[in-house]
């Protein structure tokens, strides 16, 4: 290791998926990575990232010249993702490990055997550790030294299910893409809709995965869609987002005779889904299965009210009555209430909107986020971080002295 | 010895109240007279200056100040005492200058117009002085080359403000009442705040041998004078030792000699330590009724009246032994701590000596204060070459090893945290110097501020002062280096500002004739071996200075002039520190992680952490609520 390189911050962020794919763990690993290249512009940090299924043709090109962020790729195959991160672990020494999802806990065993004072984190994002994890893990978990839950439902899982100390866990909600947002401001509502409707459009925006086919409600929306339909009837129901449980809910469209008025378009690149944003009228999703949710602030920063349950992260981010409405889990009958009081009242959802938006921007934005993750990152190695801010001026301080 | 200050502000409406405030906050420093004048300059806005007096030398009315230049319109606050000025004005009357007062101050001024910024270097003594220049449109503001007088400034959009007081700006409102967390950091490592940082954010000292132009609401620093900046390299001819000893005692003669001019009452303080008795020694061959004092405790084990009357008898001096007991200190100690300027960790002694001085009547006084640092009576003189040599010699990773080891040899104890953090991070300080001073390692600092405050320390501030401590070092032999650093790390920031706040809290001027920086230039470049031979403490002082001195008080082992703090912290001052440690306030709230610090008592009570850690605290503690605001 360089005397350059041993004087600075070391970090390794050890995760699934980063550039790879487009979920709610890809955007937040993402999201990560952005805001610790961003802390090590300011400080001296150096960024190990090891990637279980990301390849190097997966890496930003913006990232190719950063000094201060290294990649890692384990392609697919965790026996080389594992023997990547041993060496680097081994010779770096990193004062710190954050593990973003619990199946790489296994790993942890490597990081104690070679890297024995390095604190060691995991970062938590939703259902993944809301049942008793798998006895490997578990017993993994009880060497990890703190844990990051983007909600307070979620730290409270962590805590009841895993048995975790309440003191290990902090909660530090995920927050907006600043690309997204940029993106965001090149959106015209002058586009036309996806659909041509001209009539009020409700949108939810969910991955549609077979396995969370309960959980994220869009049964229950299209059940309440009747009430809705008969106050409102131009209205139009999108639904976007891909998976394995397209196909069904396609039939489920079908059978129930909405096919005219739903819209199941699959996933759709960012721009697209934006102008679904813009022409939408409300947002509904009436999921129980959020560890965070994304989507809410996507639909809040678009100004639109929202729809959703009382039930997993959606109130922490929702708040009730004033960005959105929450209603009981699996109630139709709230749900379709809920839809018509926003459709029929253009003030209150108009109020709602900007409230949400203002919410956004006070708490959730990419600032917000990384300046979180940077307060938590320094309380976790405080003494390693200010002997190498310390080290990093006194030998800056020499080199300009050297070169004056 | 006065107090000077002044204050520009763009947009005046033409207040007074921010410099009657620092002029009435300084009044113990000068409480003979007041004064103070105002400007307008080109730029727009005001300029304030003013000055209180504690009247030393020419005691009439002349020596007012501000003093104007009736030639040219200049304007001087002064503070400090200039020793050659006798022989200055004798050139300035040659050159057709005339003078109204008998002092020093004028000599400042009128040397001003004759040699413009020059007269600077021409200056032998202690000083800090503002000089409003009309023609120029430029306030001067000089610090004396060894940082013996202090001077504190604020540079704020639309806003310029100095004072001889951290205190005084403070009360002038001009600047907020808010924790600068990087002069914490300073404290917490040193025990004293590190030039140029303050415990005030936006405030700086101006490093000593600096010098500020201010024009047109914009400023300039500028470094007028610098420590030697290499050992001569000298062999071991006898002939030119001798020459170069006896240029050195010279320097010390003269240095003392000067400094015995005074209008008021003088005393030497002889602590019977060698540093004093050469002082004593050197003004008494000058001096026919000279006085000496000694401060004496009625306890037994911190005596140290015996040595100082054999040196005083043995010298001919009128010697006066001072007796407090230890209720007396103690009775004081509230006054000393709201006395200092800055939080430090020392001081306390020398509030208490000043206090007793003063009591019995004398006005200026002379220490023997810089021997140590210049003639090597530290231990770091021996120690810390030592560590420079295991660091060329050893390889790192034998040093991390050997770390792990020692620490759990040593276990928790202050030394073995000291040794294992030198051992084991050799690039956590560019010099082991650093180390050997340290109160609190990096790491025990990072624990102790609150993780959200650390990355608001400013290193780069800190960085290139040391960065430029190294330059200054490289071409000095081993014991130099430690020379040039006690002098610009410890007795800069620690001795010389505990000395300035605590003597003149009790309005006593104290001379330090060692500090004299022609005996610093010639000290620093003799060769460091010449002061550390055979079992002789400081060779080279007792060789220019001390030769006449008997054996018997040359080879007198050093004593520190310490109290029994450990022993006080569990007895008498047990109830007052433990409730003034129990909780932060919220200032210190917002920057100190409060478990840790009863942690550090928890340890003092177990014997496991040396006092100064707590005293630490206690003093940062009524500082920060006397003088901050959450």
């Amino acid at each position: 290791m360089s005397r350059e390189h041993q004087r600075r911050l070391r970090v390794f962020l050890v995760g699934t998926e980063f550039f790879r794919g487009y979920g709610g763990i890809q955007y937040v690993n993402r999201l990560l990575v952005d805001a610790l290249s961003e802390f090590a512009v300011r400080t001296p940090l150096r960024l190990d990232t090891f990637s279980y299924m990301d390849g190097p043709e997966h890496f930003p090109a913006r990232m190719a010249g950063d000094a201060c962020v290294r990649w890692h790729g384990g392609e697919r195959s965790r026996r080389r993702l594992a023997w990547r991160l041993a060496k680097k672990l081994a010779s770096e020494q990193p004062h710190f490990v954050l593990f973003t999802h619990v199946s790489l806990l296994p790993l942890v065993g490597a990081v104690r055997a070679l890297c024995p004072a390095a604190r060691v984190a995991l970062l938590a994002h939703g259902t993944e550790v809301w049942q008793p994890l798998a006895g490997r893990i578990a017993r993994c978990l009880a060497h990890v030294d703190s844990l990051v839950a983007p909600s307070a439902f979620t730290a409270q899982k962590l805590a009841d299910v895993q048995g975790i100390s309440p003191e290990r866990i902090t909660v530090i909600p995920h927050g907006l893409d600043p690309d997204w947002v940029r993106e965001s401001t090149g959106i015209s509502v002058a586009c036309a809709p996806e659909s041509g409707s001209s009539g009020p459009l409700l949108l939810s925006v969910t991955r549609l995965s077979r396995a969370d086919r309960e959980g994220k409600g869009i049964d229950l929306v299209l059940q309440a869609l009747p009430a809705v339909v008969a106050q409102f009837p131009n209205l139009h129901y999108r639904v976007v987002g891909g998976g394995g449980d397209l196909q069904r809910l396609a039939e489920l469209v079908r059978s129930l005779g909405f096919e005219g008025r739903t819209e199941l378009p699959g996933a759709r690149r960012s721009d697209v889904l934006q102008q679904s944003y813009a022409h939408a009228d409300v947002f509904v999703l009436p999921t129980q299965v959020e560890g965070f949710g994304i989507v809410f602030l996507e639909a809040m920063y678009h100004r639109l009210p929202i729809v959703a349950v009382h039930a997993a992260a959606a109130p922490e981010v929702v708040e009730d009555g004033v960005t959105g409405i929450l209603v009981s889990p699996g109630r139709a009958d709230q749900l379709a209430a809920a839809l018509i009081a926003l459709l029929s009242n253009e003030d209150r959802r108009h109020a709602m909107g900007e409230a949400g938006r203002r919410r956004v921007e006070q708490m959730y934005c990419f600032e917000h986020f990384a300046a979180r993750w940077e307060r938590w990152l320094v309380a976790q190695v405080p003494e390693a971080l200010y002997v190498a801010r310390q080290l990093s001026a006194f030998t800056a301080a020499r080199a300009a002295a050297g070169a004056a | 010895m006065c107090g000077i200050c002044g204050w520009w502000e763009e947009r005046d409406a033409g207040r007074q109240e921010p410099l009657n405030a620092m002029l009435r906050q300084m009044i113990p420093r000068g409480p003979d007279d007041e004064g103070s004048a105002e400007f307008r300059p080109h730029a727009g806005g005001r300029l304030r200056i003013g000055a209180r007096r504690l009247a030393i030398q020419d005691l009439s009315p002349a020596g007012h100040q501000p003093m104007i230049d009736p030639v040219t319109g200049s304007s001087l606050v002064f503070n400090g005492e200039i020793f050659n000025f006798a022989e200055l004005r004798g050139e300035l009357v040659a050159r057709g200058h005339q003078f109204r007062s008998e002092g020093d101050t004028e000599v400042i001024l009128v040397g001003y117009r004759e040699w413009g910024e020059g007269v600077i270097a021409r200056l032998r003594g202690m000083f800090a002085f503002a000089l409003w220049d009309p023609a120029r449109q430029t306030l001067l503001i000089v610090r004396d080359r060894l940082g013996i007088k202090p001077l504190y400034y604020a540079a704020l959009p639309g806003r310029f403000a100095f004072a001889s007081e951290l205190r005084a700006l403070l009360s002038s409102g001009l600047v907020a009442r808010e924790l600068d967390v990087t002069g914490l950091d300073t404290f917490l490592k040193f025990g004293a705040v590190q030039e140029p940082s303050t415990m005030v954010r936006g405030v700086r000292l101006l490093p000593a041998g600096c010098l500020v132009r201010w024009k047109d609401s914009a400023f300039d620093i500028e470094r007028y004078w610098e420590l030697p900046l290499a050992t001569l390299p000298l062999n071991g001819d006898a002939r030119v030792r001798s020459g170069r000893v006896e240029e050195l005692r010279a320097e010390l003669d003269a240095a003392v000699r000067m400094r015995l001019i005074s209008d008021v009452p003088l005393g030497v303080f002889l602590s019977g330590g060698l540093d004093s008795t050469v002082v004593a020694a050197i003004a008494a061959r000058h001096c026919t009724r000279l006085k000496t004092f000694t401060v004496t405790f009625a306890e037994e084990q911190f005596a140290e009246g015996v040595k100082a009357r054999q040196v005083a008898r043995l010298i001919g001096t009128e010697h006066h032994e001072i007796t407090v007991s230890q209720g007396d200190l103690i009775a004081n100690l509230p006054a000393a701590v709201a006395a200092m300027d800055q939080p430090t960790v020392d001081g306390i002694n020398t509030y208490m000596v000043s206090r007793v001085t003063k009591q019995a009547g004398v006005t200026v006084a002379l220490s023997g204060l810089g021997g140590d640092e210049q003639f090597a009576g530290y231990r770091s003189f021996r120690l810390v070459p030592r560590m420079e040599w295991t660091e060329r010699a050893v390889p790192g990773w034998i040093r991390r090893a050997a770390g792990g080891s020692i620490s759990q040899f040593l276990g928790g104890s202050s030394r073995g945290q000291k040794m294992t953090l030198w051992l084991r991070s050799r690039d956590a300080f560019p010099h082991p110097f650093y180390v050997s001073r340290l109160i609190f390692s990096p790491d025990q600092i990072a624990r102790l501020l609150r993780p959200e405050r650390l990355l608001e320390i400013e290193f780069q501030v800190f960085g290139e002062e040391f960065a430029r401590q190294q330059r200054l070092i490289a071409r000095h032999d081993p014991v130099n280096r430690v020379s040039c650093l006690e002098l610009l790390v410890y007795l800069r920031n620690t001795l010389l500002r505990d000395t300035d706040s605590m003597s003149m809290a009790n309005s006593l001027e104290v001379r330090v004739p060692l500090l004299d920086h022609r005996v610093t230039e010639k000290a620093l470049e003799l060769p460091g071996r010449w002061k550390l031979e055979g079992r002789q403490r400081k060779s080279l002082l007792v060789a220019a200075a001390g030769r006449e001195l008997p054996p018997k008080i040359l080879h007198q082992p050093k004593r520190g002039f310490e109290f029994p703090w450990d022993q006080w912290l569990r007895g008498e001052l047990r109830s007052s520190v433990q409730s003034a440690l129990a909780e932060p306030g919220p200032v210190l709230e917002y920057a100190i992680n409060w478990q840790e610090v009863r942690g550090i008592w928890s340890a003092f009570l177990a014997g496991r952490c040396h006092w100064s850690r707590v005293w630490m605290f206690y003093v940062l503690q009524h500082w920060a609520a006397q003088n901050l605001s959450a």
